[in-house]
């Protein structure tokens, strides 16, 4: 998928062009990723970026989440920080003789979890119950949290020293990875005009609010999916676990993902249905990291993206004279 | 569109002998007007209803003045009308679509011109054959559909609705008194002897009234046939809740007034539903509860010269259609039921989607996903076909390929088709996948198919398409 294929179009929806062209102002030429993580929290989700220092992430995070216009906290995830850093702990106070829960940084609209694989396992599954629920249980009281509730966690791949890989678990909670990537030499150069003086990512201001979100979210999950592309979204995920590089493929969890990220890209164009494009558009980001490859494809060195574009290939696409098959062998 | 079209405007003078002469030439520019614009031939079976209402409301007064008899011949000759409109549509419907049987359509018009001769028979019948699609032709019209399971529990309900009716107890009916003015109760002993209805006379003089004013096309009365007036009165009534349920359908709302057309779709329904019920009150005779029947055979309107002599050469044959009338009359009360109940289906599924549809942005609505109608088909047919028509071209669209990949793909490879495939790729989305249609749509996806045939012969023949997919398993074209 190329960055232009999701531009900012005429067609793109009031509310999704005002903060892609926010984020715009300070990433430039990343259109595509922008407007994929901004689906992946349109449809309730949380979005794990993916990729080498310096190409963007924390960025794309913070104008994303300025942008929505949510409280937003910034962790830096690092080897000693602990489950309490985050989710908060219990203080006993001498003078009343009582526990009191001191929330973490956990309680906010936007949680920017920064080079989230330096923590321990055991930090990052003090994420799961957040993520996947949206509350925090601590001492045996649970404690909600505010919604709209996002994480966006960023991860260097290539760098092993000092970190811990996601658990399948914790990278099932994440709706969408993306990968920011390197600019291209015309994008660089238009970065360093316009980052010459001082960083526009100060001067951002939201262009959304809470309710905006929450609204936007309602009416995603409304927009229609036909019967064919739902039977099309099962089959891909069906088709990453019986592809034969595949260890551990896509889950139920991943279908109701691919189904929510379609939305979402629907009605980012102001669309009320879901298009096999939006399926596919949706698809590499939902499906990639959910998949866990035999040895010998790692050995390969064969990435999981290059995986699920060959499920996206075998996979007959619904239309007029195509009758969809269950599943497609591999 | 092809002129030859058109004919099918001709089809309503089939139905000339059952008719006056302008509800048969409105219903000839009904026809003409539906093959011109999709929305009326959405329209065109309960305008046609609307119509033949107004001609059976417009013989009403003539018939009062006459008497019972008069009125319960009309009745029995609005019911008959009823069959012979529906009938007429189903014709027109099987002829545009140009599939293999259409030409056997073609004998219901002529069923229905024999039953009443008239010289407009023939050019009926012309008409019919000219609005036939060629094999070239049929691209835009509607597919074969198979049978949902619904309407097999709704003609399930129907058939149950129906023999219900028929074994309710009902009391025994003086048919031969029919014509007369019910008497007091404490003198029924001693009313006077009913008129004789005329003797049947097929072929000679026609049996109509003869008072001045009333001046059926085509009269009958028919011997002891059995009606069930309580389906009748049921299917009077249901057809008016469904006309009611529309009416609120199409009331103003969101901004939106609602169309001439659809305003005139409901007064046919509602005006049906009435008829219904009158005929049913009518036949129940005075509210015995039975079934009706008067005797009979027919003839022409005696100023139709050459619908007489033609009536009289058939009619030399003395046959007694008393039992073709009393299967028509089951038929169209049987008719009567599939219309409401698909009405009334429609209102309920309609309402269903629209609750659905509710939390919607206003933005959004308009794009929300509406009923299959017929135009739907359409759009779907225009797309396959071209498709077809791009592989029989060796530009077949890869089975992993979605419609708008496979759009700009052909788009690059000629950028003569970029126009066409865009307009049709633009036209097919909504249709396949968001359930959404326009006849605008319908019309341009059918165009755009058109441009595209007529193209794609003029082209180069391309290189092999599977050499643009990067992966084997990707090569494979849709069968």
């Amino acid at each position: 998928m190329t960055d232009s294929a999701l531009s900012p179009s005429p067609t793109t929806q009031p509310f999704a062009r005002s903060i892609l062209d926010n984020i715009a102002r300070v990433l430039v030429g990343k259109e595509g990723v922008s407007g994929l993580a901004l689906a992946g929290v349109l449809a309730g989700g949380h979005v794990l970026l993916e990729d080498a220092p310096g190409t963007g992430k924390t960025m794309l995070a913070r104008a994303l989440a300025i942008s929505l216009g949510l409280t937003f906290t910034r962790v830096q995830f690092t080897p000693d920080l602990l489950p309490g850093d985050v989710t908060g702990v219990s203080v006993y106070r001498p003078a009343s003789g009582t526990f009191e829960f001191v929330p973490g940084p956990i309680f906010t609209g936007v949680l920017l979890a920064d080079e989230i694989n330096r923590a321990t396992p055991k930090t990052q599954s003090a994420l799961l119950e957040a993520m996947g629920e949206g509350q925090v249980t601590e001492s045996g009281v649970t404690h909600m949290l505010e919604q709209p509730f996002v994480v966006i966690a960023t991860q260097n791949p290539i760098e092993n020293e000092g970190t811990y890989r996601l658990p399948e678990a914790q990278l099932d909670r994440f709706l969408l990875r993306l990968s920011v990537g390197y600019p291209t030499l015309e994008e660089e150069v238009r970065m360093l005009s316009r980052l010459q003086g001082q960083h526009p990512i100060y001067a951002l201001e939201s262009v959304a609010a809470p309710a905006d979100l929450l609204t936007a979210r309602r009416e995603v999950q409304a927009i229609h999916v036909s019967e064919d592309l739902r039977r099309y979204m099962a089959s891909l995920a069906a088709g990453t676990r019986t592809h034969s590089a595949v260890a551990l493929g896509g889950g139920p969890r991943a279908s109701l993902a691919l189904q929510g990220v379609a939305q979402a890209l629907a009605w980012m164009e102001q669309r009320g249905y879901v298009t096999p494009d939006d399926v596919q558009r949706a698809a590499p980001g939902v499906l990639a990291h959910r998949l866990s490859l035999r040895i010998e494809a790692r050995l390969q060195g064969l990435p999981a993206e290059e995986v699920v574009r060959e499920v996206l290939r075998s996979e007959p696409v619904p239309v007029e004279s195509v009758q969809p098959e269950p599943v497609a062998a591999q | 569109m092809s002129w030859r079209a058109y004919g099918l405007a001709l089809l309503p003078l089939a139905a000339a002998g059952w008719l006056p002469w302008w509800a048969t030439a409105l219903l000839c520019v009904l026809f003409g007007l539906a093959v011109r614009w999709p929305r009326w031939e959405e329209g065109r079976l309960l305008l046609s209803l609307l119509i033949v209402g107004g001609a059976a409301v417009a013989l009403a007064p003539a018939a009062l003045a006459q008497g019972r008899t008069a009125l319960v011949g009309l009745a029995l000759h609005y019911l008959a009308l009823f069959f012979v409109v529906i009938a007429l549509n189903w014709s027109a419907n099987r002829i545009t679509d140009g599939l293999r049987r259409s030409r056997g359509a073609l004998f219901v018009p002529l069923l229905i011109g024999l039953l009443a001769p008239q010289p407009g028979l023939l050019l009926a019948l012309v008409g019919g054959l000219l609005a036939i699609p060629g094999r070239d032709e049929r691209m835009g019209r509607r597919p074969e559909q198979p049978t949902p399971r619904v309407w097999w529990v709704v003609g399930a309900a129907l058939a149950a609705l129906l023999v219900f009716s028929v074994l309710l107890p009902r009391q025994a009916v003086n048919w031969a008194a029919l014509g007369e003015p019910s008497p007091p109760a404490s003198n029924v002993q001693t009313a006077p002897p009913p008129n004789q209805l005329p003797p049947p006379d097929l072929g000679q003089t026609p049996s109509a009234p003869t008072s001045p004013g009333l001046e059926l096309p085509f009269q009958f009365t028919i011997e002891n046939v059995f009606l069930p007036v309580d389906a009748i009165l049921l299917g009077g009534l249901l057809l008016l809740v469904a006309g009611g349920g529309l009416l609120f359908r199409f009331r103003p709302q969101d901004g939106r007034k609602p169309r001439l057309i659809e305003m005139l779709m409901v007064a046919g329904l509602l005006l049906t539903g009435a008829l219904w019920l009158a005929a049913g009150v009518l036949l129940s005779g005075g509210g015995g509860g039975g079934a009706a029947g008067a005797a009979q055979t027919v003839g022409p309107g005696a100023g139709n010269a050459l619908g007489q002599l033609l009536s009289n050469i058939i009619g030399r044959r003395q046959i007694d259609i008393s039992g073709f009338m009393r299967a028509l009359l089951w038929l169209s009360l049987v008719m009567l039921f599939a219309l409401a109940a698909a009405l009334l289906w429609l209102n309920f599924t309609q309402a269903r989607e629209k609750e659905g549809d509710g939390k919607v942005s206003p933005g959004l609505k308009a794009e929300a996903p509406a009923p299959a109608q017929p135009a739907l088909h359409r759009v779907r047919l225009a797309y396959r076909q071209a498709e077809e028509l791009l592989r029989q071209h060796g530009r077949g669209r890869l089975a992993a390929e979605t419609p708008a990949g496979y759009a700009a793909r052909l788009s690059a490879l000629d950028a003569v088709l970029a126009g066409p495939l865009d307009t049709l790729t633009r036209a097919y989305g909504p249709v396949r996948y968001g359930g959404r249609v326009t006849d605008e749509d319908a019309a341009q996806a059918e165009a755009a198919a058109h441009e595209l045939a007529g193209m794609l012969p003029d082209l180069p023949p391309p290189h092999d398409p599977s050499e643009d997919a990067p992966d084997s398993l990707s090569k494979k074209e849709n069968p």
